[in-house]
């Protein structure tokens, strides 16, 4: 659909006088323009004005209003260029200070004497020996890599699951690094986005699941024995961004990893999202209102009910109000990202890991 | 160029990336400004508020600009200003005459001010750095003067040996272009170390130059591109020199007068980097063009039609542009989207309406006193339309009241038409015009030339407001509907723009408060005075004046220190000139007396409803003016009781 129709679409939607027109048209186009054209799950030909021109039409014309101002108002979308600052800075501004205090705790130096302690062996040891891990596709391996120089091709994966051969070649190229040392001293676990934390770590039938709890179970098998040695090697958990409501529950059941597998766990979000960024039942804002009342209960599977909730606020009852460029996290709200549902259209279609066949 | 949708938003010169686009938005009205031999003549200051219009007139003198415009020349959209720019003897019928090196000179320069050097160390450095930055510029520039590419072909360019001794020292000549710009670089490097060094700077780096190098060499023509001068002349032309520091615009000043060099160089800077007696003074505000300066918006104001007429070029080019992307909704004609008449058929009940009321108020004056009976017969008689009736009837009501006032002890002689047309100017009319816009809510800030007026003789502001009214006229024409504004919608739409455009003065000055209490003091004030029934001061008020006297006494910075409430008045008063938010006119005489006025800015006009001709000001005390910059607009008893 060509610009104008979209706009013109929209217009009608919403009932606009030509002054609201020139008042919103080129704040839309702004956002289209700097954020929201760029989203990756758009069907071909698709640009944001006409989604949301579609979006709205669904409602009834009262209830639009309060859509729109919702999207003008509260949506939180990350674009790619701010994403790839996220990754840029997660390992001098988040990761290397990290080492650098522990080299300074090691050694009994000021951790502020930052050029001294970064020119010790301990940190050196530190930064050459730690291994880097990627969760999933958006933990942007490649985009990790060039941008830290100063660590080796070979201290980064782009996946958690390493064949038996590759865990051997890694022993070999410590062994070659730090010969009689080769017990790695930190591994980092780097993932874009923890909504709820659930899929990461969460207690199911009195088991421990999830990514990390089935990467620690790895890497205490025979295959890695003398890479890793707990507590002596640190778990860092990287994010590029999460909530603060991830961050709460992984560090939960950190205490069960720690209890199960002696690991002690840390956290290093680059862009946190603050729990009053969500939208929940209890808000007073308006857009509950919509929430509530367009929800299709026939969306929910098995997998939607892990999170212990219904999907009225997204997976886990987040609330986000949130949209990443390349897809829509389920922890955002219902109304953002729906799929599969024969009575309501989402605003920014998700491409879900668990997808219906249809 | 990102958003060509409405390009009155595109502002900035440095955001049109293409010539092409810069060249059709490019209204060559201002080159009027310039002196006839202005490419050739000696260092020209040009100087205006923010938004004046000086980075794309420096941007039109750069080789790539003007080589696009004698490619394009004959085509009659940039026929104009082909023709004025070959007039200035800047290009030929087939190639360009002078290479522009254009140098921005925001970066660097101010973090150099700030290591502390002494004086005379902190001026070879910075002397020296400009030397770097205008040899690589004029390397770039003499490469796409020939349309050829840099860095590529840097081996064409050949530096002979200069007669004098005066070459930069470091460069070996005779050198090629590549060896040229490393020296450059290698210069700017090393100067740009001893500003990061974190060691003590002093006696680190380079020696530094005493003199602009890089100009002497650029007279001496030695500078060459497959052997042969880039164009007849070149033009340094440095853009933002208000962002470097006081001392560093003095050297520079210095510099360049004592230098005389034969290449011609324009230093573009804004108002706000003049000292506060230089605002002050006569020099910055006189309004003479003395050979040396221009300050845009006196240039203009001294030829208002002119201002009108170029400001509608540059609108109708970025209408016209508009219309190029065919978005389908845009009419391509500014002109055509912003009505100009209030007599229209569909107000002609509201007229009559208004009419009705004004004509029974004056018939029931000349009742009450019969020596008005023939001036009220006078009008029943004119004739046209319902508009010009009712500004006619409108005006006796103010004359009736002008006499009324003056001559209350007169005896009750009739009064002719011979006096009454005596009385009746345009003055009456135009004050009429605003007197009933007040009572009846029609519209008076409208039409294109209220629309130019309101610009303030600064093209910026102007586009800022030409702009608000374009996007509704987009957005009608997205709904099908007609895309001309009726004047009361241009007047809402315009309505809002001292909120957008003013209002954010204190982020943008340090004393910026007592600018905006200055203002709505000042704006209270005109606006009282304006609105009696008599309109004494036809059309009205919107300006106010201080005597020379006590003008001086802000200049005098003895008498300064031991009043600091002078002080701020000084301080509020150089901000609000430097930010065009008050226009100046000096010596001005009146009662015998000397007077400096000071005329708001016409969004501040807009603002208190005023009218926006020039010429209404009223005189106060200075002490007056100071209370109201403090405590806000107060007006003495009898003050109170005159109005």
């Amino acid at each position: 659909m060509r610009d104008a129709l979209a706009e013109r679409l929209l217009a009608t939607v919403l009932d606009w006088t030509p002054a609201d027109i020139a008042r919103e048209r080129p704040i839309l186009q702004a956002l289209a323009l700097l954020k929201y054209d760029e989203y990756q799950q758009f069907s071909p030909g698709m640009r944001f004005v006409e989604s949301l021109a579609l979006w709205l039409e669904q409602f009834q014309p009262e209830e639009r209003l309060i859509a729109y101002d919702f999207v003008r108002s509260r949506l939180v979308f990350l674009s790619e260029s701010e994403m790839a600052h996220f990754v840029a800075v997660m390992y001098p501004d988040f990761l290397r200070p990290m080492l650098l205090a522990r080299a300074a705790a090691t050694d009994r130096l000021s951790p502020f004497r930052v050029s001294r302690v970064a020119n010790t062996s301990t940190f050196r040891r530190l930064q050459t020996s730690t291994l880097f891990f990627g969760l999933s596709d958006g933990a942007r391996i490649d985009q990790f890599r060039r941008s830290n120089r100063e660590l080796s091709h070979e201290q980064i994966f782009s996946s958690y699951d390493l064949p038996k051969e590759r865990v051997e070649e890694l022993r070999s190229w410590l062994a070659k690094q730090h010969r009689d040392d080769k017990v790695v001293p930190a591994i980092v676990l780097l993932d874009d986005f923890g909504g709820s934390g659930a899929s990461y770590i969460r207690e199911e039938n009195g088991k421990l699941k999830g990514k990390i709890a089935k990467f620690l179970q790895r890497i205490t098998s025979d295959d890695w024995k003398g890479i890793v040695k707990f507590p002596e090697t640190l778990v860092v958990v990287a994010l590029y961004v999460a909530t603060e409501q991830a961050l709460k529950n992984i560090r939960a059941g950190a205490t069960q990893l720690e209890h199960t597998f002696g690991a002690t766990l840390e956290l290093a979000p680059v862009q946190l999202l603050d729990d009053r960024l969500s939208i929940l039942a209890s808000s007073p804002e308006p857009f509950v209102r919509l929430v509530e009342k367009y929800y299709d209960a026939a969306v929910e599977d098995e997998h939607t009910k892990k999170g212990g909730t219904d999907l009225k606020y997204g997976f886990a009852g987040c609330g986000l109000p949130l949209v990443l460029h390349h897809n829509t996290p389920n922890n955002s709200l219902f109304l953002l990202w729906v799929e599969d549902s024969d009575t309501i259209r989402p605003l920014f279609e998700r491409f879900s890991r668990h997808r219906r066949e249809s | 160029m990102k958003d060509l949708r409405n390009p009155f938003r595109l502002q900035a010169a440095e955001h049109i990336e293409s010539d092409i686009d810069f060249l059709k938005l490019f209204g060559p009205g201002v080159l009027d400004l310039l002196p006839e031999n202005a490419p050739f003549a000696r260092t020209q200051f040009i100087r205006s508020a923010p938004g004046g219009g000086k980075t794309s007139l420096l941007k039109l003198f750069t080789p790539s600009v003007l080589n696009t415009l004698v490619a394009l020349g004959s085509y009659s959209e940039y026929k104009d200003l082909f023709q004025r720019l070959k007039q200035l003897g800047a290009v030929d019928e087939n190639d360009i005459c002078v290479v522009g090196v254009m140098l921005p000179c925001g970066r660097t320069f101010p973090a150099l001010a700030d290591l502390g050097f002494p004086t005379p160390r902190a001026r070879r450095l910075l002397l020296a750095l400009l030397d770097a930055r205008i040899m690589l510029g004029a390397l770039r520039s003499a490469l796409t003067a020939r349309r050829l590419r840099y860095p590529a072909d840097l081996a064409r360019v050949y530096i002979e040996t200069t007669a004098d001794d005066g070459h930069p020292p470091g460069l070996s000549l005779p050198c090629d272009g590549n060896a040229a710009r490393a020296w450059a670089e290698s210069l700017e490097q090393s100067i740009c170390n001893v500003i990061d060094s974190l060691a003590e700077p002093e006696g680190a780096g380079p020696s530094g130059h005493d003199s602009l190098l890089m100009l002497k060499l650029l007279d001496s023509g030695t500078l060459r591109v497959d052997l042969t001068p880039p164009a007849a002349r070149w033009l340094l032309l440095l853009d933002d020199v208000q962002k470097l520091t006081s001392d560093q615009r003095g050297a520079l000043r210095e510099t360049l007068v004592e230098q005389r060099s034969h290449t011609t160089v324009w230093v573009a800077e804004r108002l706000e980097a003049l000292s506060q007696d230089e605002l002050l003074g006569s020099g910055a505000l006189k309004g003479r063009d003395y050979g040396d300066v221009i300050n845009l918006e006196e240039a203009w104001r001294r030829t208002p039609r002119r201002f009108e007429s170029a400001i509608a070029t540059i609108a109708e080019r970025r209408a016209r542009m508009a219309a190029d992307v065919a978005t389908g909704d845009a009419v391509g004609s500014f002109a055509a989207i912003v009505d100009g008449a209030l007599d229209t058929v569909d107000r002609v009940d509201r007229t009559l309406e208004a009419l009705a009321v004004v004509s029974a108020r004056a018939r029931a004056s000349a009742i009450k006193d019969p020596k008005y009976s023939e001036w009220i017969l006078v009008r029943e008689e004119i004739e046209g339309s319902p508009r010009e009736k009712l500004l006619a009837w409108r005006g006796l009501e103010i004359l009736i009241e002008r006499h009324r006032r003056k001559n209350q002890l007169s005896f009750g002689f009739a009064l002719g038409r011979e006096e009454l047309e005596d009385k009746d100017g345009s003055d009456i009319k135009a004050a009429a015009e605003l007197l009933l816009a007040k009572e009846f809510g029609f519209p008076y800030y409208f039409g294109p030339s209220r629309l130019a007026s309101l610009g303030s003789f600064n093209v910026e502001q102007y586009l800022r407001l030409a702009g608000d009214l374009f996007e509704e006229s987009l957005a009608r024409g997205l709904l099908r509907q007609q895309p001309n504004l009726s004047p009361e919608r241009q007047q809402e739409i315009l309505g809002g723009a001292y909120e957008a455009r003013v209002k954010d003065l204190p982020r943008r000055a340090k004393n910026g408060r007592d600018v905006l209490n200055f203002l709505d003091a000042v704006g209270t004030f005109c606006r009282d005075v304006t609105y009696q029934s008599n309109a004494p001061y036809a059309p009205g008020v919107n300006g106010i004046a201080i005597s020379m006297e006590e003008r001086k006494t802000l200049l005098d910075s003895g008498a300064i220190k031991g009043n600091p409430s002078n002080a701020r008045f000084a301080q509020m008063l150089a901000t609000a000139l430097a930010h065009n938010l008050l226009h100046a006119e000096l010596d001005k005489s009146v009662k015998n007396q000397r007077w400096m006025i000071l005329y708001l800015n016409r969004l501040v006009c807009l603002k208190y409803s005023l009218p926006l001709h020039v010429g209404g000001f009223r005189e106060k005390p200075l002490r007056d003016l100071v209370s109201w910059m403090e405590r806000g607009y107060r007006l003495s008893k009898s003050e109170m009781l005159a109005l």
